[in-house]
């Protein structure tokens, strides 16, 4: 089903995977990227597109892939367009851990920034373990969105005051929660990989179980099948597609909300083709939002979650138009 | 004899200070953090990643070595011709390596993921990382980069004629008890000050005022306009970028009771003299004096 819009999308990520190879301070060309694979570059050259351009744009690929997928699981799961995957409160969890971590470690300068993603996750874990444990005694689904918010607003107003007592600390924090892939290396792809090696193949696996999320509770229930049963198994997939993206690149916003809406406006809600074409489409617009947010005002980097939006939402209301 | 004798000793010391003012490579120093860094050779392609360090690696007449700085170096004029790396929060690493420095100067509140990136793409490049607190710390900064880039003459002048300036105005000081009450304003809405902790708070103290925030931290506490209403300081200083006007402090009539707004004691201060640890903070201090003193 769909195998060629999947397919066209695929030739479009890779496209969009090179060029974000290509572009930078120090433009490389095709010639030149093969040689620096082959051994032959020069030491700079090699270590930029290696250690830069590589990690970063393989980052930016996962993470749009990963916050699209759960983006798009959560709009069904809640019956709610607006849902997206920084609304259930694992993501200011996230941001708790970091902001924590750097407290306590005195300074921005203290902190070791392969460590921050790991207190990040057990941040966002502890929310998890929160979501699961209440979650059980509300009778609607949609009180999920609620509890979620509510934790977001809680934490949010937990890290306001922490960094207000600790204004050494803030710009890092700020910077850490506004996220973006600006001084990323191998290890943080490696985190994310870990975890989106277990996330990705169960989201496949899954993706006709999904569609029973778009049937209400009863119609699902007329069924023969309880939404209350999977609801720990989906809090618990939908944690390992968002905490990992958040502990390695902060809140990037709005891709998870816009890429699988384009999806659907594009063919349908069928989870079948939901999946894998918010994944593709996630990662082609973090990725082209990286190069851009990287390029625009070179050198300054401008932050990732500006450019989405800027990218996304014109282009967003264009199909919605074109939709009705 | 004894004329012989001065001569000799005049001479020995221009000799000496011939001597010193040549950095002998390599050389070994440890910056503000305690790292010990060995230097072979003097730096040729420099970038500063501080406003704060471009001034004073200006003021070590090192235009020609200069390579890069952040888009915030605005002083001195030629700072603003250099290539530009980026902002010193967000900086963009491949920019830096593509100017291939051989030293490069930030501080501490640099953020450290990008600076472990800098560290494994430019593996030959000195990384010198300044941390300054006070007024002393900024001189160590600018007699440890003078001696970095072979300018220890240039960093010594700097050194001597600020201490000079400082120690006048010590001097100036020593019939003034402690009792001038200061308001240091950053911004009007909230009203935010400079705690003591602070290199503002640094100068304040040097010049025998109180204060009116006296917790070190928040660095930059938001006040109440009752908190100021009670402290009652005497003088209000503003920091130019904020845009506040003093007609609006000496309008508000929560003031009208204030002391500073009663005399008319408000002033502006242009912040980077009193903000960056560089050569400028000595103008800071004296401008503030007289602020304090003089008007």
């Amino acid at each position: 089903m769909y195998y060629k819009e999947l397919f066209i999308l695929f030739i479009i990520l890779i496209i969009s995977f090179l060029f974000s190879l290509k572009i930078g301070e120090i433009p490389l060309n095709i010639k030149e990227i093969i040689n620096i694979i082959l051994g032959k570059g020069d030491f700079l050259k090699f270590n930029i597109l290696i250690n830069l351009r590589l990690p970063r744009s393989l980052l930016a690929i996962l993470v749009g892939g990963n916050l699209s997928i759960a983006g798009s699981i959560l709009q069904g799961y809640f019956h709610n367009p607006l849902a997206e995957p920084h609304v259930i409160g694992i993501s200011s969890g996230a941001a708790l851990g970091a902001t924590l971590y750097f407290i306590l470690s005195g300074g921005t300068w203290e902190i070791d920034p392969l460590i921050t993603p790991w207190i990040s996750l057990l941040g966002a874990f502890f929310v998890l373990i929160i979501l699961i444990l209440w979650v059980r005694k509300f009778f609607y689904n949609s009180y999920l969105i609620l509890l979620g918010v509510s934790i977001n607003a809680f934490l949010s107003s937990i890290i306001s005051f922490l960094l207000f007592w600790n204004q050494k600390v803030f710009q890092g924090v700020y910077f850490w929660i506004l996220g973006g892939f600006n001084g990323k290396s191998w290890k943080h792809f490696e985190i994310l990989f870990f975890y989106s090696l277990i996330s990705i193949p169960w989201a496949f696996l899954w993706r006709k179980k999904f569609n029973i999320l778009s049937l209400t509770e009863e119609e699902a229930y007329s069924l023969g099948l309880s939404l209350r049963d999977h609801q720990k198994w989906f809090l618990l997939l939908l944690s390992l597609l968002i905490a990992p993206s958040v502990a390695v690149s902060g809140i990037i916003g709005f891709v998870g909300l816009i890429s699988p809406h384009i999806m659907r406006l594009w063919k349908t809600s069928d989870y079948q083709w939901l999946i894998p074409a918010s994944f593709l489409s996630g990662s082609i617009i973090l990725l082209l939002s990286d190069i851009l947010a990287r390029s625009i005002l070179s050198p300054s980097e401008v932050p990732i979650g500006i450019i989405t939006s800027l990218l996304g939402v014109p282009f967003f209301i264009f199909l919605l138009k074109r939709g009705k | 004899m004894k004329k012989i004798f001065t001569v000799v000793v005049i001479l020995i010391l221009i000799i000496l200070s011939l001597s010193t003012s040549k950095t002998i490579y390599p050389i070994t120093i440890k910056d503000d953090l305690g790292r010990t860094i060995t230097i072979y050779k003097e730096p040729q392609r420099i970038i500063s990643l501080a406003p704060s360090s471009t001034e004073i690696l200006f003021s070590l007449k090192l235009n020609d070595k200069i390579v890069g700085v952040t888009d915030f170096c605005d002083y001195p004029k030629e700072a603003r011709e250099k290539e530009k790396i980026g902002g010193f929060s967000n900086p963009n690493v491949e920019k830096i390596a593509s100017l291939n420095p051989d030293l490069i100067v930030l501080y501490k509140s640099f953020p450290k993921e990008i600076f472990n990136q800098m560290l494994q793409l430019l593996p030959n490049t000195i990384f010198v990382v300044l941390d300054p607190k006070n007024f002393e710390d900024v001189l160590n900064n600018i007699l440890l980069l003078g001696k970095i880039t072979n300018r220890e003459n240039e960093a010594k002048y700097i050194y001597s004629n600020m201490i000079r300036r400082q120690k006048a105005i010590e001097r100036k000081l020593i019939p003034y008890k402690k009792n001038i009450k200061v308001l240091f304003l950053l911004w009007n809405d909230p009203f935010i000050s400079c705690s003591p902790s602070t290199f503002v708070g640094d100068l304040l103290k040097k010049l025998k005022v109180i204060n009116i925030v006296e917790k070190d931290t928040p660095e930059y506490p938001i006040l109440s306009i009752e908190y100021i209403v009670q402290k009652n300081p005497d003088v209000i200083i503003i920091g130019e970028m904020s845009g506040i006007s003093i007609e609006s402090i000496l309008k508000k009539p929560e003031f009208s009771g204030v002391s500073a707004v009663k005399n008319k004691k408000i002033f502006y201060i242009n912040d980077d003299l009193v903000f960056r640890p560089g050569p400028r903070l000595i103008e800071g201090l004296e401008i503030l004096f007289k602020i304090l003193y003089e008007q």
